[in-house]
């Protein structure tokens, strides 16, 4: 009987394209904008060494605040390196401190979230009376804290925001873990006789991950932000490597003469957040037809 | 409630999923078999008990429909069978559940897995939501037939296009990539009864399968799954709310109310001569043509927490005699042969 199927009809492979997300994403303009500005930043970062046209730490004290000039086309900073340069190299650890942190937190939340709302208990009160705890600090506040422990640099930045970042991922996937494992699909794969071990990673773990998706993309630019701040009070990367939060800092002193200098990091964070926002609403308008702008 | 002639002789049983147990199991003996099952659930204000001794058995190839109000008992006791309850406070205080000559209750957990969707399928209420968003049809149908049976993928999806093509779905094909948000209430029913088939079940437990479902659709469902039943030569449990939609297909019926069995009896008998007069408010509940206006039963499923002494239905009957009907609660006695009812003043033809 298999056989005169197999012959008889075409059997496709299934396809795990979920084109129809796909399709209702690329119908939201603003979101595919906000895609190709955050992909021609994500080519800037990796090819920063290509397009840069002067090293970003080489000081040149013969063009010292320089306003932007055919030379040096945002101009020079207060030792003379091209703010340009500087801006293109800061992409990469922008980019990165929004990114790592994220899939930091992605990576400890899910796991944890999935034991915590399907399995529940004993070890589901404990790890949420500790996100509630971790909550009630601001986010900012949390990673300044975190970063001061475990002093300053990129790496232990990024650190302290993916930590500071779990509670937020773990509630939401916690929530979302619950509210999928009481779905009837779940208890239809229960009676299917699949075992709780099978039914959390195969039945549960695909179908919490949409909002933790959208939660990830905002928070990637919460994350760059503060980073930012963190370089800003010289506590995220560390000089004379660029980033754009340490480019502000610096920028400060000077911003009654040369607005310019602070003008470019904070336009590029501005673009960059703004994009991963609105592309972030795509993806959730995408996914979730209930949430039709 | 023994029937020596089936209506739908077994065709094809799955003999591998017979081994270990083949040897208790004798022909004609009931398929499954449940005695005395209670359920209870524990809940703020004390032990609440959902289901209060019930027995009843199904026979093989034959239908048994379990008919009651929301509240009676009917779709714990179903969820109790395939050891689904809610852990924490839901828990079967007392009984026995034999399935093919096993004590289900005896079995372990990964055992009963083996079991649940191989030789016991389940199909739900909710079809729109039964169904995993976040993988095709073809999928999930597929992956019932490998858990438990091992077949590579190709024989499991070419397997699956098979069961669509018997459920009745229009281009199964097409179906077998789509996601179920693409399919109507009935298609998706349709699905999954596709899905409980996949292991060509002995046994069918469907918990209101066309609750959810348009009129129309309601009665091509049944269709199938009498037609299906046939085929395979599987006992269905048929759990429903609505004694119409339980006529379509039972061979016997079971009324219960209060978590209790009130009556029990073959398909004919009950319709013909009810003996409870809970059955006789279901029956006067039915609508059909020419029928100008439905009985209701006044008042409400009483409070199993807080149940009244004697019989639980006393407050609501209209053959209620205080004096006999408030001291205990009625045993459930046969009243003709392969017909019980639980009611002091049965039969009830001396009554009217």
């Amino acid at each position: 009987m298999t056989d005169a199927v197999l012959n008889s009809a075409p059997v496709r492979s299934g396809s795990r394209i979920r084109s129809r997300a796909v399709r209702r994403f690329l119908k939201h303009r603003p979101a595919v904008v906000a895609l190709c500005i955050l992909v021609v930043f994500g080519l800037v970062a990796i090819f920063a060494p290509l397009i840069a046209p002067y090293d970003p730490i080489k000081s040149d004290f013969l063009a010292i605040r320089q306003p932007p000039s055919a030379l040096h086309w945002m101009g020079t900073d207060e030792l003379g390196r091209d703010l340009l340069s500087r801006l293109i190299y800061g992409t990469r650890t922008s980019l990165m401190a929004g990114v790592v942190p994220v899939a930091l937190a992605l990576a400890i939340s899910i796991p944890l979230g999935l034991l915590s709302g399907y399995v529940g208990g004993f070890l589901d009160s404990v790890l949420m009376r500790f996100t509630d705890a971790l909550l009630a600090i601001p986010f900012l506040v949390l990673a300044i804290a975190l970063t001061a422990l475990l002093g300053p640099g990129l790496f232990n930045a990024m650190l302290a925001i993916g930590i500071a970042a779990i509670p937020i991922f773990l509630r939401l996937a916690r929530g979302s873990a619950l509210a999928v494992s009481k779905e009837d699909y779940i208890e239809a794969a229960r009676a299917g006789g699949n075992s709780p071990l099978r039914i959390a990673f195969k039945h549960v773990l695909p179908n919490m991950i949409p909002p933790l998706f959208v939660q990830a993309t905002l928070t990637v630019a919460t994350a760059i932000i503060v980073e930012a701040s963190l370089s800003f009070l010289g506590l995220g990367q560390r000089p004379p490597a660029p980033s754009w939060g340490s480019m502000l800092n610096e920028a400060q002193r000077f911003l009654p003469t040369l607005p310019t200098m602070a003008l470019w990091p904070g336009l590029a964070i501005f673009i960059v957040v703004m994009s991963i926002n609105i592309v972030g609403d795509g993806i959730r308008d995408a996914m979730d037809p209930r949430h039709k702008s | 409630m023994r029937n020596e002639t089936f209506r739908n002789p077994p065709m094809s049983l799955p003999l591998e999923n017979l081994a270990g147990a083949a040897a208790e199991e004798r022909p004609g003996d009931p398929l499954m078999s449940v005695r005395n099952l209670r359920v209870s659930f524990a809940t703020e204000d004390g032990f609440f008990p959902a289901v209060r001794g019930v027995s009843f058995d199904v026979l093989p190839g034959q239908c048994l429909g379990i008919v009651g109000e929301s509240g009676s008992g009917k779709s714990v006791t179903s969820l109790a069978l395939m050891g689904l309850l809610p852990p924490p406070p839901g828990t079967i205080v007392e009984g026995e559940v034999h399935f093919a000559g096993r004590d289900l209750r005896k079995l372990r957990p990964e055992e009963m897995r083996k079991l649940c969707g191989n030789e016991i399928a389940m199909i739900f209420q909710e079809p729109m939501s039964s169904l995993n968003p976040a993988f095709t049809i073809g999928d999930q149908i597929a992956e019932v037939v490998r858990t438990h049976e091992n077949v590579p993928a190709r024989v499991a999806r070419a397997r699956a296009l098979e069961l669509l093509q018997e459920v009745q779905i229009a281009a199964p094909e097409r179906r077998l990539d789509e996601y179920p948000h693409r399919l109507s209430g009935g298609m998706r029913q349709r699905v999954m009864i596709a899905i409980a088939l996949a292991c060509r079940p002995r046994m069918l437990i469907a918990d209101e399968p066309t609750t959810a479902l348009d009129v129309t659709v309601q009665a091509q469902i049944l269709e199938l799954l009498r037609m299906l039943q046939g085929e395979y030569g599987m006992s269905i449990m048929l759990i429903s709310h609505n004694l119409g939609v339980i006529s379509e297909i039972a061979d016997d019926i079971a009324v219960m109310y209060a978590g209790r069995i009130v009556e029990q009896a073959k398909a004919a008998q009950l319709f013909e001569k009810p003996e409870h007069p809970y059955t006789i408010g279901l029956l006067g509940a039915i609508p059909t043509r020419g029928k100008s206006r439905l009985v209701s039963i006044k008042g409400r499923v009483p409070d199993l927490l807080s149940l009244p002494p004697g019989c639980p239905f006393a407050p609501r009957c209209p053959f209620m005699v205080p004096e006999i009907c408030c001291g205990t609660e009625p045993p459930l006695i046969a009243v003709e042969p392969q017909h019980s009812t639980a009611c002091y003043r049965a039969p009830l033809d001396q009554v009217l």
